[in-house]
């Protein structure tokens, strides 16, 4: 009788608890609720801005709309995956547009198309901004941000190691040739900077081997038959090149190894000189400019910038001479959202020309509408310069952990424990291991 | 209708008596509940939960995420067959053995002693500055350890230059001891301040007597200090052990577990797969493991502390 007793007001207060959550979760779900998630960096102040002058906009047509805002400043993509998990997911989420197909595949995110269709601003995107957050011929998010890489350097450093300015390789020939001038004629300079190892993370895959494979001609997933190709003489190559860069002592490998290797390298190498060139993502500039964060006050005396020659002209991607990478981030809505048509109002006023050029101005990026207009001579000339190389990672579900095994292997490549070509060994035998046998390819190496 | 009769005894409520003892039993019921709640709520539901879903193939993304299924022991197996699974229990052990049991109490130990013994330590600035080695968030020891290993600039590799020796590549070539070293570093106070209560409770009457007796000091310390320090001595083991082995935040912020995953400590490789790889069954698994790893060592160190040690001193 006790017992029984017991386990009624056991089970009673634990009926409360769920009353009381249970309670504020209904009322939580009044119209007019948005949530949204985005990550929390420099970038977001930009962000909340234009979300409050949508709340504002929102309010003069009569409608009280309650925005509850996500912002973590670490883990993002883990956060709102543990958020979705937990059935608490958005209405409206930032995207990295490399981790579409994931969340196309977890059925989170809801395609565009309809959307799109009956928007004007949509045929003011460019191509590449339209294929960049699309799956199978469906659009899954609306692109607010992009950027693209180019090789920074030193004028002042080169011009010491005796190369010839404006400096303008058109080979990897002639950027090897210019580290090498350096670390002969300059002392205590490293000569050169390509992200590699795992603690950068993506983006030693994105920033630094990408910009290599690319330039070699490389296609890591065959848009043709969707096989991995975990071996091909551009893989090769680019290991290669790591192999030299590291073994003849043309870039250091400890502060790879660090927890921030960007802060000795970007923040603090570039930026004061000790390092003479590296390879990184555009909007550093904006970074450096003399009352930036990273700030160098002759910012464009002392330093400048060349699109990423390809390994020799003509061999790139598609023929190239020079070639880029594009990344990016888009607005997109998720499918447990309660409310559609709102989340897609939002959506739609947070890629308007004129909320994509405050942005853009706002983190000093390259606008991802033609529409919207940037005073600004550096995202002029990068627009034109480096735009049209520009390519992007493979859409994959896998392509998260084959990412990765690139890490490794350019963290063995860089600690000398394995050869360019062990290294692809190695590479093609982890990538094996995740999306199995029947899913690579290997391409005759000559 | 309410009613209510009091007598010293018993109390009636409702025209039922209930007896004192009774009543104080119900209270005592009543006021141990919340607290159940709330363990019940954050401890045994999720870590229940983390059982349940090892069984699964559940993802955090993909299509896993949504239309998971129970695959039995297959997590299991695959842990058990993965060979970095091995590397990062080896890893974990190196890790605990190194800086819980050699580390931190040899030194916490031994520390708390000399505070109390030798006249030529000063209390307060050497206790001082262990503790606030512990009172620091993880992360900022992370980042002034970072900057003490930092290959090009940092001060362990000044003083080796100072002292005429080459630069060492700490995080590279000696990852586990570069790790070892900073949670030695963080974690000696815990035991320092165990140890030290417990001394300060050992009654001076008993050393007085010893040395009527003519006992040396090392008599002392074996035949009185140690024996009344067991329980102290065995709490503080259990506690540093399950504490170092779940260590995350130091390992994966510092190396990552690298390079090339010698440095990998269980927690991290469990966060790589749940995570990163967002395999949150095969993750759940892997900690499941974990748990029972760390009972295991619990279990160990109760039998160590039932044993009476005072009959052999």
């Amino acid at each position: 009788m006790l017992k029984a007793r017991k386990f009624i007001a056991l089970g009673l207060i634990v009926l409360l608890m769920g009353v009381l959550l249970g309670g504020a979760t209904l009322i939580a779900q009044e119209d007019g609720e948005l949530t949204i998630s985005f990550p929390g960096d420099p970038r977001s102040e930009t962000v909340n801005s234009l979300i409050e002058q949508f709340i504002a906009m929102k309010a003069e047509e009569g409608v009280t709309v309650n925005v509850v805002i996500n912002e973590p400043t670490e883990g993002y993509n883990d956060q709102l995956l543990l958020d979705f998990s937990a059935g608490v997911g958005p209405d409206v989420f930032s995207i990295s547009a490399e981790t579409i197909p994931e969340y196309v595949a977890a059925e989170l995110i809801t395609p565009l198309d309809d959307y799109v269709a009956e928007w004007d601003g949509w045929a003011q995107f460019p191509q590449g901004m339209k294929d960049m957050p699309a799956l199978n011929g469906s659009v899954y998010a609306i692109m607010y941000n992009t950027d693209t890489r180019v090789l920074f350097y030193r004028t002042d450093i080169l011009e010491a190691a005796g190369v010839e300015m404006p400096f303008a390789p058109a080979s990897w020939d002639d950027v090897f040739a210019a580290a090498e001038a350096v670390q002969a004629n300059v002392e205590d300079v490293i000569p050169m900077e390509v992200e590699a190892g795992t603690i950068w993370g993506e983006g030693t895959t994105m920033d630094g081997f990408f910009m290599l494979f690319r330039g070699a001609g490389g296609q890591l997933l065959d848009p043709e038959d969707g096989k991995w190709v975990v071996e091909s003489p551009a893989l090769l190559d680019a290991f290669a090149f790591y192999e030299r860069m590291f073994g003849d002592g043309l870039s250091a490998a400890e502060p790879f190894m660090e927890p921030e290797p960007w802060v000795f390298y970007l923040q603090e190498g570039l930026a004061n000189g000790d390092v003479a060139m590296a390879v990184a993502v555009n909007v550093v500039w904006g970074l450096y400019a003399p009352d930036g964060p990273w700030g160098i006050e002759n910012r464009d005396e002392v330093l400048s910038w060349t699109p990423m020659p390809a390994i020799s002209a003509g061999e790139g991607i598609n023929g190239q001479d020079f070639v880029s990478m594009g990344g990016g981030w888009g607005w997109a809505m998720s499918s447990t959202t309660e409310n559609p048509e709102l989340a897609w109002e939002f959506i739609q006023f947070m890629s308007s020309a004129d909320s994509i050029t405050q942005y853009t101005q706002g983190v000093g990026g390259i606008p991802t509408r033609l529409d919207a207009s940037v005073d600004d001579d550096h995202v002029a000339a990068i627009t034109e310069q480096v735009m049209p190389y520009q390519s992007f990672r493979p859409l994959s579900v896998d392509y998260n952990r084959v990412s990765e095994q690139i890490q490794i292997a350019t963290e063995r490549i860089m600690l000398g424990e394995a050869t360019a070509q062990e290294a692809m060994e190695l590479f093609a035998e982890a990538v094996i291991n995740i999306v199995g046998e029947d899913n690579v390819k290997r391409l005759p190496l000559d | 209708m309410f009613s209510l009769q009091v007598d010293a005894k018993s109390i009636t409520i409702f025209n039922r008596k209930f007896s004192r003892r009774r009543l104080s039993e119900y209270s005592l019921l009543l006021f141990m509940l919340p607290a159940l709640a709330l363990m019940l709520l954050f401890v045994i539901i999720p870590a229940g939960w983390a059982i349940v879903i090892s069984f699964t193939n559940q993802a955090l993304i993909g299509p896993n995420a949504k239309n998971y299924s129970f695959i039995g022991f297959e997590n299991y197996v695959r842990l058990l067959s993965d060979s970095e699974f091995w590397n990062s229990l080896q890893i974990s052990f190196i890790f605990v053995f190194g800086s819980a049991f050699v580390g931190q109490f040899l030194i916490g130990f031994t520390l708390a002693l000399l505070l109390k013994y030798s006249g030529f330590i000063n209390k307060s600035i050497v206790g001082g500055s262990v503790l606030l080695a512990w009172v620091i968030p993880e992360i900022v020891a992370v980042y002034i350890w970072a900057s003490v290993l930092n290959f090009q600039s940092g001060s362990a590799n000044q003083i080796l230059l100072a002292l005429g020796l080459e630069k060492h590549r700490w995080l590279i070539d000696t990852p586990l001891l570069s790790l070892i070293i900073v949670n030695i570093w963080r974690g000696t106070a815990f035991t320092m301040l165990l140890v030290s209560s417990a001394l300060e409770a050992i009654p001076e009457a008993l050393y007085d007597a010893a040395a009527v007796d003519g006992a040396s000091t090392w008599r002392k310390f074996i035949h009185i200090t140690l024996p009344l320090l067991r329980y102290t001595i065995l709490m503080s083991f259990i506690l540093i052990t399950m504490g170092t082995f779940s260590v995350f935040g130091i390992v994966f912020a510092m190396t990552g577990g690298g390079p090339l995953g010698r440095s990998e400590v269980i927690g991290v490789y469990i966060y790589r797969n749940a995570f990163e790889y967002r395999e949150i069954g095969y993750g759940s698994a892997a900690s499941v493991i974990m748990l029972l790893i760390n009972l295991a060592l619990a279990l160990v160190y109760l039998r160590f502390i039932r044993i009476d040690w005072s009959e052999d001193a």
